[in-house]
């Protein structure tokens, strides 16, 4: 185990993916961004240079690439940058890779690993601080990842690009500088797993992505108060792991869910239903999701986070919920 | 646009484009300076470098146009004359900003003169512009839709399918491609932003659909240039249909990396006339292609203003600035409730 970054383990995961998989190859080469983490990147271009193309701002060219390519055993890693430019490719990722394998009777795949960056990175403004994942689980045979940790970001990297079905990747920009622990060498993590990221008995926080580290935040003030939250992370949404997330609320009996899409048809959305349809008998309250409302993000500070889901928002829920 | 044969510019015409080329020069170092002194949140980027033609095709229009533009709009939001003070509030993200302080540096618009959305996507803004196009073409009038937009916006299949559109139906839109590529550095070297094309000359691009193109080089004179500009914007409002119009600038080194430096320095007018030289790595683009000196010199030798009237100007324009700046570190941020307002009309 080593300490090290979020941007740095998912940089490392993309290393191991390239040494260990020939067909491995990158299609646009800063997936950690042009600011403190671009460095990162250089020993990825000293080793594997020619495995990397930087491509011009086409993002439905490089979508529809990145599928037909996988079709042919590639496994193309297409970096879209901030994930809402993938609405510029949106047929292809939604329309093409995902259906291929349906279409042809089960004899083809296109496995190809779609990367962005979502959520509210901070004064964005409407149109670079949107979370492409609601509208991504809607699209039947579109695997979508969203790590929370830097174990879990090379883990899981490392799974999408052996996986034999397309894959949306998305990491958050807030995320990139956590540190944590990560397992040197080639590891998987696999899809289709959640993990208990903290336990608890008193209620449960499903959250994904950044809302993970927003849950553990809150998760801790309410352990100051005797209030022992069980925060759960997916890790992945398609596949998603029902039981796990199952059980933890049939132990505490109460859940919040913590998501940054909108909030109608949003991930929490989905989550929230999923339980209430087949967790019913465990809830002692109703559920209660925190997210974005149905609003477009603003670029001013005090207009923003009034719209962002935080750690105070989840404390004072479960404090209500606890009531 | 390379020939000399261009009527000789009015001493009017020039007051205004000296006025026009200072306020985009000084709103912008002012920008940076805000910037760096931490009250502008988010991304920004200039518009220093590119001021002759921004300046030129917007001296070309009327009151009646519309206007669009992209990540790099702040040049044309102050150069079509949007309050200083509203503008800088919008950097600053504070309530009286152009919007509120909801859209920020790279959605500034100002629909009382025409300006209509800036869009971040690559392309997007382009599309939305074909839209105009088609609305003023229904209603009969003789105005004229621009969109400005960078290099990078070539690289998307949208652009093809715009001007496609545009020229199927003569629509009166003016794709005004901000060509700030001479001499960026390319991602691979470090940079940022360079053009990425296999395409070197994007005429041929308009040309392949038919669409007339002018040229306004970097190197053009500024008289020139808005004859350049001029003819573009008259066959547009003339309904003959489409024009591109490359306006082309050297690269300005500040703008290298994601968030600019002031590498250059703060504009020097003296320099216009060798009162001071400029110095260091990047005085070669100062001496010879920043647009603003440029157009000092112009001016002065072709009779049209004075060094004096020069200094002048830029003392008043510069006062402006700071007031406005001052206006808008001074005006209060939005109340968090209004972040809810404006979802629907
Ligand atoms: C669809 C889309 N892809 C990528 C981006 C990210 N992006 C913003 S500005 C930019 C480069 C723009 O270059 P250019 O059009 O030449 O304009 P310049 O910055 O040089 O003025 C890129 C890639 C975007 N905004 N939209
Ligand atoms: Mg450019």
């Amino acid at each position: 185990m080593k300490q090290m970054s979020y941007a740095a383990a998912l940089v490392d995961g993309l290393y191991e993916a390239l040494a260990s998989d020939e067909k491995v190859s990158i299609v646009s080469g800063h997936p950690v961004g042009f600011g403190p983490h671009r460095a990162l990147m250089d020993r990825v271009y000293d080793d594997f240079h020619d495995r990397i193309f930087d491509p011009p701002n086409s993002e439905a060219a490089i979508a529809g690439m990145g599928a037909g390519a996988a079709m042919l055993g590639e496994r193309p890693f297409i970096n879209l940058s901030t994930s809402i430019f993938s609405y510029v490719g949106w047929s292809q990722i939604v329309n093409d890779a995902p259906n291929v394998h349906h279409m042809s009777d089960g004899m083809l795949t296109a496995p190809v690993v779609y990367y962005g960056l979502h959520g509210v990175r901070g004064n964005g403004a409407a149109q670079h601080s949107g979370s492409p994942q609601a509208m991504l689980w809607n699209a039947p045979g579109l695997q979508i990842a969203l790590p929370s940790s830097p174990s879990d970001v090379k883990g899981l990297l490392l799974w999408a690009l052996r996986s034999r079905n397309p894959t949306f990747f998305l990491t958050h920009a807030k995320l990139l500088s956590i540190e944590g622990p990560v397992a040197e060498g080639l590891y998987e993590t696999p899809f289709g797993v959640a993990e208990i990221k903290r336990a608890g008995r008193d209620v449960t926080i499903i959250a994904t992505s950044l809302m993970v580290v927003v849950a553990l935040q809150a998760a801790e003030t309410l352990a100051k108060e005797g209030v022992e939250a069980e925060v759960v992370d997916p890790r992945t949404l398609t596949p998603f792991d029902e039981k796990t997330l199952l059980a933890s609320v049939e132990r505490t009996g109460r859940l919040v869910v913590v998501d940054e899409c909108p909030l109608r048809c949003g991930v929490a959305a989905e989550i929230t239903a999923t339980i209430a349809e087949k967790g019913f008998k465990f809830l002692k309250s109703p559920p209660v999701r925190i997210t974005r409302p149905d609003v477009p993000i603003p670029f001013s500070t005090p207009i923003e986070d009034e719209l962002v889901p935080n750690a105070a928002k989840v404390v004072a829920a479960v404090r209500e919920l606890l009531r | 646009m390379s020939s000399n044969s261009n009527p000789p510019l009015d001493k009017s015409t020039a007051q205004r484009m000296a006025e026009r080329m200072l306020v985009m020069r000084r709103f912008e170092e002012k920008t940076l300076d805000l910037f760096q002194r931490k009250l502008i949140p988010g991304m920004y980027h200039l518009y220093i470098g590119q001021e002759a033609g921004g300046s030129a095709v917007l001296d070309a229009l009327g009151s009646e146009d519309s206007l669009l533009t992209n990540h790099r709009g702040h040049g044309h939001v102050v150069g079509r004359g949007s309050d200083l003070g509203r503008s800088f509030s919008e950097l600053l993200g504070k309530a009286n900003g152009l919007t509120g302080g909801r859209g920020g540096s790279v959605h500034m618009c100002d629909p009382e003169r025409g300006f209509l959305i800036s869009s971040a996507i690559l392309g997007s803004n382009i599309s939305l512009a074909l839209g105009a196009g088609y609305a003023i073409k229904r209603s009969g009038e003789k105005k004229v839709a621009v969109v400005f937009f960078g290099d990078a916006s070539l690289e998307e299949g949208i652009t093809f399918e715009v001007m496609n559109i545009a020229a199927m139906r003569k629509l009166p839109v003016l794709f005004a491609l901000e060509n700030n590529n001479l001499g960026a550095i390319a991602l691979h070297e470090g940079g940022y932003s360079a053009s990425n094309s296999v395409l070197k000359q994007f005429t041929r691009i308009p040309e392949l659909f038919g669409v007339k193109t002018v040229q306004l080089l970097a190197g053009d004179t500024l008289a020139s240039k808005i004859a350049g500009a001029r003819e573009a914007v008259d066959y547009c409002r003339a309904g003959n249909g489409p024009v591109f119009c490359e306006l082309q600038s050297v690269h300005w080194p500040g703008s290298n990396m994601v968030f600019a430096q002031m590498l250059t320095g703060v504009m020097d007018l003296g320099m216009a006339w060798g009162e001071r030289e400029p110095q260091g790595e990047h005085a070669g683009w100062v001496r010879d292609h920043d647009p603003v000196l440029r157009m000092a010199r112009e001016f002065i030798a072709a009779g049209l203003m004075s060094r004096d009237e020069l200094l002048a100007l830029d003392r008043k324009v510069c006062e402006e600035v700071e007031c406005a700046a001052q206006f808008a570190i001074d005006s209060p941020l939005p109340e968090p409730q209004s972040a809810y307002h404006h979802v629907f009309a």
